[in-house]
């Protein structure tokens, strides 16, 4: 809210350090510039969107009465017939009148200062009644009295309804909006807007002029079916001051005469003429001292909030008649520490907590440890998915079917994600296009199916950094060996299994296996898909982080005692055959404590169609020391087994 | 073959012995170990010996490959020691490949680890809420305006993606009874397109405490050692009134700009303070929703922004950066 501090000026004496004044009544003071404040106002405080409104908090922290106060109300009596028809979204409606004005421009000094405060002045009737609107906080409306046929209802629009508003659109209304009608059509919307046919202009002479009280709740609802926000409605729909409607009304009035001429009509309609008085609020000093913290003495109570306007007796608490947000204790309390000064609060830290500390988060965040150490850069995409990016997966794959949008920020990514795949992929797009050719990346995050799933996603594409020892093209092998170094690392007793998931090439995809259950897959990601974000290959994997869980526990394994025997074996390995056919065979051999695969060769000195592969089998007996003659034995029966299944030993 | 292993053993040891320099004890141990080595071609023959002969020519050359590098080591240690060839240092090292976390989740860890020591457990919440956790069970009922602070996606099945990570003291304190003291770290979405700060997807860091005499000056304490913690000893903590549905009092957390420590410079407006936070006790209606008595415990509530600290931690000026996901832009701030 603009507020030029002249006008403030006017109602109370500001002290030097008002800006800090109200920063610390928590009125955020966002700017000060030209002699105008712009204000934070909070929705709890329809109160302080006027100038009286702020005039009082600096009045109540500098124990300075307001400079001045506008109170008079006129008498009650008929001066145009008025219904309320809803009574519960219109509690209170009061209605003047004023004969023989001039309508014209406003003086410099009004539309001055309703300029400063962001309203364009647009003739004296109309100015005068935003001027107190700003001064009072209470939205008035002023009606051409030759416009209004018979009478005003305030009721619910008909169905259909037309309006013109002062805007010049054309609205077409439904019984949730709250209108002012005549006898014969809707002249206003409630509390939003006035009709641009019932509205002042050069030739008004009589001005009926409206000053009410709308429930906030129908004016919010109201003006979000027909999608404005005015000065009025924001206003409103945070609550209205009751008791301030026929004072607005009277002092309105007496402005419109001042600018505009005229003889105003002393006396009013009111539809609530004795509205209830504020109920007291029970407190007890000695919660406020366990909520807040802070020494409270019983008269300190008193002391602080009466300048603002509460009255304090005997435990209770009678809050002013414009604060709409006080209605249970805690409402108290906190009006005490805004008053006493957050800052004045002490601070108490108590760090032994009486419970066990848990972490729901330690074993995502340790994975996603390994994995950066592992190489793999971990990256944050937006979890909208474009669902042309899934497609092309079948008709029953659930990850086809992400949940919808119903307001997309980008109308093409419409869905929650239900898989990281493409995430990552424009990321890769992105570096790709940044001239970034070596990507390792990876995500831990959620995905939305039936249910919210957290999953592990990693993607290789490109090469690695070219230097002397390094520039190779990212393949298949590494995302399968950072998938397995993972795994290991969690301590996860995995298996791969060859399998087929539609995400995947066919062919070069393997499932990931725990505990007979399958918890992702990886492999090369299938073209339909890399295409789409303009990639050659990309070789990625997926689990579900649910398999973390499985992790086993660490366990000592006491050091071997006696010493290992290695062999280095080579074999020609036709078409047809798997490396995993001979460490099948490998593993088998007694005594053997592991295997690694050491040599893959194609070319010179092979013959066309196998592959040399060189195993470094290392055989260990856990008691005693191996003799070469019995591992001799061993690797003679790996030789004949693997010979019967047509593996060669390479022979120089 | 037994002949033959045996000649090659007397040649062997006479060449080791007549050996007069560490080069030449290498060429030796080539010609006869290495891959074209004598005795290496010898062993690599065994598969072409009658299989009966096999065990014993194996076993033969084994114990004379083992003689050889022994006579090999010992002769070794008896030649003056000269230096190999000189290598170039100046060529780069291979360094290991290493990857990174994304700043996000360092600054993160950090918070909850702050946290943690102060014995705040951590919980996680669903993203996609329903308007009940976002907003009604926070105190914040339908047509509330303090919904029109929040602008909101929501799906097609009419649940919603949470606009903060709040909905979690719901979920807690609904299957938990006090004393609790937690600490929730996750994403939440508003409708608010990017620009320099500003973000469809952001991330927080949600508190709370509910205990038997919780007051807001352990509000105060706990966020100002959190402070401290975080940005450093000099650092300081303004709590400014403020207002949310679902806490009361309810406050701003201003902290001393890191940047300028407090003398005023661009990243702070020129006024010596940054918001990172909002706090405040908790809502004796949000208690009472949850079956709490709110006159046995109170409690407070925070939720900080994750992109607003490490904006300030590592002087990021721009939201987007997070999101676009360059790696040189991670691999920077590692």
């Amino acid at each position: 809210m603009k507020l030029p501090v002249e006008w403030l000026e006017e109602w109370v004496e500001l002290p030097e350090d008002f800006v800090d004044v109200l920063d610390n009544l928590g009125i955020g003071v966002e700017g000060y510039g030209d002699g105008v404040l712009d204000l934070e106002i909070t929705p709890n405080r329809p109160d302080l969107l006027s100038v009286i409104g702020i005039a009082r908090e600096i009045a109540g922290k500098t124990g300075k009465p307001l400079k001045k106060n506008i109170e008079a109300v006129f008498p009650v009596r008929n001066v145009f017939p008025v219904e309320v028809e809803d009574k519960e979204g219109c509690p209170r409606y009061t209605l003047g009148l004023i004969k023989g004005v001039k309508v014209g421009p406003s003086p410099e000094w009004m539309a001055r200062r309703l300029e400063l405060a962001g309203i364009n002045p647009i003739n004296n009737v109309v100015d005068a009644t935003n001027y107190v609107m700003l001064e009072l906080g209470q939205p008035l409306h002023p009606f051409d009295r030759e416009k209004v046929k018979g009478k005003i209802v305030v009721r619910r629009a008909r169905d259909g309804e037309k309006i013109t508003t002062l805007d010049g659109v054309e609205r077409e209304l439904n019984p949730e909006i709250l209108v002012i009608a005549d006898a014969e059509r809707p002249v206003a919307l409630a509390g939003i807007m006035g009709a641009e046919d019932s509205g002042i202009d050069e030739e008004t002479r009589d001005v009926l002029l409206e000053s009410a009280y709308f429930d906030p709740i129908r004016v919010r609802r109201g003006r979000k079916i027909l999608n404005i926000s005015t000065e009025a409605s924001y206003r409103f729909e945070r609550g209205g001051d009751v008791y301030v409607v026929p004072v607005a009304l009277r002092r309105a009035l007496e402005l419109i005469r001042e600018v505009a001429g005229g003889e105003v009509v002393e006396g009013m309609e009111d539809t609530l003429p004795e509205p209830e008085g504020r109920k007291p609020v029970k407190i007890s000093v000695s919660f406020g001292k366990r909520l807040l913290g802070i020494e409270i003495k019983d008269e300190d109570v008193k002391d602080w909030l009466e300048p603002f306007g509460f009255r304090v007796e005997d435990g209770k608490v009678i809050p002013p008649r414009w604060r709409r947000d006080i209605h249970e204790e805690v409402d108290v309390w906190e009006e005490v520490a805004r008053i006493y000064g957050y800052e004045r609060v002490p601070s108490s830290v108590r760090v032994i907590s009486s419970e066990p500390v848990y972490d729901n988060g330690k074993i995502l965040r340790q994975a996603k440890r390994v994995l950066s150490g592992l190489g793999l850069f971990e990256v944050y995409p937006i979890p909208f998915m474009n669902p042309e990016d899934v497609a092309f997966l079948p008709e029953e794959d659930e990850r086809r079917k992400g949940r919808r949008l119903k307001n997309p920020m980008w109308p093409e990514k419409n869905v929650m994600r239900t898989t990281l795949i493409p995430g990552l992929l424009s990321v890769a797009r992105y570096n790709l296009n940044h001239q970034i050719r070596d990507i390792r990346i990876f995500e831990a995050g959620k995905v939305f199916l039936s249910e919210e799933r957290i999953k592990i996603a990693g993607l290789f594409v490109g090469e690695e950094k070219k230097t002397w020892y390094s520039g190779r093209k990212y393949d298949f092998y590494d995302v399968k060996g950072a998938v397995e170094e993972f795994l290991t690392l969690m301590r996860i007793p995995f298996e791969l299994r060859d399998e087929k998931d539609p995400l995947f090439d066919e062919g070069t995809c393997l499932g990931i296996w725990v505990n007979e259950r399958c918890y992702g897959y990886l492999g090369e990601i299938k073209r339909e898909l890399v295409e789409r974000y303009e990639i050659e290959h990309a070789y990625g994997f997926e689990l579900d982080a649910s398999l973390l869980e499985l992790r086993e526990p660490e366990e000592f394994v006491p050091l071997p005692r006696f010493p290992h025997i290695k062999r280095d074996l080579s074999f020609l390995v036709p078409a047809g055959k798997r490396c995993e056919d001979v460490l099948r065979v490998i593993r088998e051999a007694t005594y053997l404590e592991r295997v690694e695969v050491i040599d893959i060769y194609r070319g010179k000195n092979i013959p066309e169609g196998y592959t040399s592969m060189t195993f470094s089998c290392v055989f260990r007996h856990p008691e005693r020391t191996l003799t070469d003659d019995e591992v001799e034995h061993e690797v003679q029966e790996i030789i004949r087994k693997l010979e019967d299944e047509g593996i060669q030993l390479r022979r120089q | 073959m037994q002949d033959k292993i045996e000649k090659l053993r007397e040649k062997a040891l006479k060449l080791i012995e007549d050996v007069k320099s560490s080069e030449e004890l290498e060429r030796a141990r080539v010609s006869l170990l290495g891959k074209k080595g004598e005795i290496t071609g010898l062993i690599r023959s065994i598969g072409k010996l009658p299989p009966e002969e096999r065990p014993l020519a194996g076993k033969l050359l084994n114990a004379l490959k083992r003689e050889v590098e022994e006579r090999i080591e010992e002769k070794r240690k008896t030649l003056p020691k000269v230096r190999k060839v000189k290598i170039d240092t100046s060529i780069p090292g291979r360094r290991p490949k290493t990857g990174a976390l994304h700043p996000l989740t360092r600054i993160e860890e950090e918070i909850v680890d702050i946290f943690m020591r102060m014995g705040f457990s951590v919980e996680y919440g669903p993203e996609i809420e329903t308007d009940y956790y976002n907003f009604t069970a926070l105190n914040t009922p339908e047509h509330h305006p303090a919904r029109d602070l929040h602008d909101t996606f929501y799906l097609e099945d009419g649940n919603l993606l949470r606009t903060h990570t709040s909905p979690v003291q719901i979920r807690v304190m609904e299957k938990k009874k006090p004393p609790l003291r937690i600490i929730s770290p996750g994403r939440a979405y508003r409708f608010d397109p990017f620009d320099p700060s500003h973000s469809p997807v952001f991330h927080q860091v949600e508190g709370l405490w509910v205990d038997r005499d919780v007051s807001f000056s352990d509000l105060k304490g706990t966020l100002e050692a959190f402070g401290k913690e975080l940005f450093g000893k000099e650092t300081r903590i303004k709590l400014v009134p403020h207002y949310f549905p679902f806490t009361e009092p309810s406050a701003e957390v201003h902290l001393s700009c890191p940047f300028c420590k407090e003398k005023g410079c661009r990243v702070c407006k020129y006024t010596g303070w940054v918001e990172i936070a909002g706090c405040g006790m908790v809502h004796p209606e949000v208690l009472r929703g949850v079956g709490i008595d709110p006159y046995q415990w109170t409690g407070f509530a925070f939720g900080m922004g994750v992109e607003r600290i490490a904006m300030l931690r590592y002087g990021i000026d721009d939201i987007r950066n997070f999101y676009e996901n360059d790696l040189r832009f991670i691999e920077g701030l590692r």
